[in-house]
């Protein structure tokens, strides 16, 4: 990139294109994830056919690049002949909603924790300190698969039991950094100038956090898409026929040794996006941060 | 200490001054022990009296960890005293909450030691230094800006860097928005903790003559503390030396400079760097350490290291007596 002497003494130069545009990984995640949304944004226009269609008399039709694939299904359809490209582009969908929502629900839940103990400490740190090993002490999976048991299992439900249970790291990573950042001489400037602790609180110390905040719900992103796999394949995720990725990794699973496609498809689908989104937030981390800002 | 002090640049014998602390003390409570039994006390500031006119400088001088920064913080309402009181204008402020602690802000306010840590790295110059004024919701955004670019042309900065965040400027132009911040709400006082210890020694001139351009200009009265000598003498009107929590004498620039009476001052004199190799020195050399704050020596807390100490220093912790027009010494020697 040409030497800008110039522009750089203006504040939009902080995010002029080049400087992110040149981060690799930011680049490539941001590729991969600008195509995932806009394959589950677009699913309406693009699939071939309705996800839900069962065709019995074409079940577990091979994809093109298979010697009996054909053009009518290009990734070919499951054991129910539904078209498998038309169940993955509404898969995208599915998995994306509970990805971004269980880390907004769980982002919030945690970051309020996190805050209030870290600013306040004393007590209040001790009462969210215990509520937090509480929850650590908790195995998702296991509290997950009791919520769906005696509830039933739902989208709403997924998201709702993902979304209160995964926010105990935004709790503590925001605990640890608000405890860092409240004793900076800034803030206690701030204190000097007459900010109330709300003014402190949203002024000087959210902007501070929100590289962490990002970094966190990439990573809370990418696990609650894991998650909400693992329990579709135990059965206990979305309830079929939505198409979830997770779902029809499972539905396949007994056709591995034969149709293996069924299993690599959306696995592959899954292994990208929770890549794109980790590289995504990797690289955000490091174009966000100060210190590298010139 | 029953002997309150009076400045030599009172502009009157009736006016109230404008900062008075009488015997301030913050006291920290710790445990120690397996089993956190032992109480121990460190008396971080113990017994400190003084007052400030308006316009004045009281530099407050000692080594690390002799409590002249906890005094700062006292004043400044950061921390809660132990005991004492401190009045501004006549009012008493030491509890001062709500309201009255916002009122209070307004008027005193601080520059800070380190031009890194003091600003807040995501915020640009502009919102840094206009935030006091938003926290009291003085002026609408378009005046305020106006403000803004008033007070960085008043500590000589150029209005177009209120956009810059601050990675974007040097250690002397950080500790300038961190000046002109200060200046925001228009106060009467400044702390001033160290404020060009951390700067290069050619900026740290042209930041000591900003500030008392600024102290003539506006009127301003300051709180400085350092530990550089060099700057004291610069700056100071007059000088309070603390060791160990106390205040062992203070007085006007001069009388501290040319005849300290306390053997702890004039070590500290002594050992100043001047800036000439040919000056002889016969100085008094302290030798040792600070005794631990958690426990201090008995008696007077400099006889351990006075070269001067005799049984009473022991024994008999010495008062701050008259030394002179507004200079008191805690010492038992009688020094002419």
């Amino acid at each position: 990139m040409p030497a800008h002497s110039d522009a750089a003494s203006a504040p939009a130069a902080a995010w002029r294109m080049p400087r992110w545009a040149r981060h690799s990984g930011l680049v490539a995640g941001g590729i991969i994830l600008a195509i995932i949304f806009l394959m589950g944004l677009l699913a309406p226009v693009l699939a071939p056919y309705n996800p839900y269609d069962q065709n019995l008399l074409a079940r577990i039709v091979p994809p093109i690049w298979h010697e009996t694939g054909t053009w009518a299904h290009p990734l070919g359809t499951d054991h129910l002949g539904r078209d498998y490209l038309s169940r993955l582009l509404y898969g995208a969908r599915v998995s994306v909603f509970i990805g971004v929502t269980v880390a907004f629900v769980s982002g919030i839940i945690g970051t309020v924790l996190g805050v209030t103990a870290g600013y306040f400490g004393g007590k209040t740190d001790t009462v969210i300190s215990f509520i937090i090993t509480a929850r650590l002490a908790l195995p998702v999976i296991l509290v997950a698969l009791a919520v769906v048991a005696l509830f039933g299992s739902s989208l709403s439900v997924v998201v709702g039991v993902l979304g209160l249970l995964l926010w105990d790291r935004f709790a503590l990573v925001m605990r640890a950094t608000t405890q860092q950042i409240r004793d900076a001489d800034f803030v206690m400037a701030a204190k000097v100038q007459g900010a109330s602790t709300w003014q402190i609180i949203m002024q000087e110390i959210m902007p501070n956090l929100a590289t962490n905040i990002t970094v966190v719900a990439t990573l809370e992103i990418a696990q609650a898409i894991v998650l909400e796999a693992a329990l579709s394949f135990l059965g206990l995720g979305v309830p079929p026929p939505l198409p979830s990725w997770g779902l029809m990794l499972a539905e396949g699973k007994s056709f591995i040794l034969f149709d293996p496609w069924l299993i690599t498809i959306p696995g592959m689908l899954l292994f990208g996006l929770v890549l794109a989104i980790n590289l995504v937030g990797d690289g955000l981390r490091d174009v966000t941060a100060p210190d590298s800002r010139n | 200490m029953s002997v309150t002090d009076t400045s030599p640049t009172a502009a009157g014998e009736t006016s109230a001054p404008l900062l008075e602390i009488s015997n301030l003390a913050k006291h920290f409570e710790m445990r120690a022990g397996a089993l956190k039994l032992t109480r121990l006390v460190l008396k971080a500031v113990d017994d400190v009296s003084f007052s400030l006119q308006r316009g004045e400088t009281l530099c407050l001088v000692g080594e690390s960890g002799c409590g002249k920064s906890t005094v700062g913080k006292l004043i400044l309402r950061l921390m809660e005293p132990s005991a004492g009181a401190i009045r501004i204008d006549g009012d008493d402020v030491t509890h001062a909450g709500g309201a009255a602690l916002r009122q209070f802000r307004r008027r005193v306010q601080m520059i800070f030691q380190d031009p890194f840590a003091s600003l807040n790295p995501h915020l640009n110059a502009g919102t840094i230094v206009g935030e006091p004024l938003e926290n009291y919701n003085l002026y609408n955004a378009r005046e305020r800006r106006e403000q803004v670019a008033a007070l960085f042309a008043r500590v000589g900065l150029r209005p177009e860097a209120a956009a810059k965040f601050p990675f974007e400027f040097s250690g002397g132009q950080r500790q300038r928005i961190g000046i002109a911040r200060a200046l925001a709400l228009s106060p009467d006082l400044i702390v001033a903790d160290e404020p060009v210890s951390a700067l290069d020694v050619s900026v740290q001139a042209q930041v000591l003559n900003l500030l008392v351009d600024l102290r003539d200009q506006l009127g301003l009265a300051y709180l400085f503390i350092s530990h550089d000598l060099g700057v004291v003498e610069h700056i100071a009107h007059r000088v309070a030396v603390m060791y160990l929590g106390r205040i062992v004498e203070i007085g006007d620039k001069r009388t501290i400079f040319s005849r300290a009476q306390h053997p702890y001052t004039q070590a500290l004199i002594a050992a100043a760097p001047v800036a000439d190799p040919r000056v002889k020195r016969d100085a008094i050399v302290i030798e040792g350490d600070v005794p631990s704050p958690l426990d201090p020596p008995k008696g007077c807390a400099f006889h351990t290291r006075c070269p001067f100490a005799f049984a009473r220093c022991s024994q008999e912790t010495p008062l701050l007596t008259r030394r002179g027009d507004g200079h008191l010494a805690a010492c038992h020697l009688d020094m002419p």
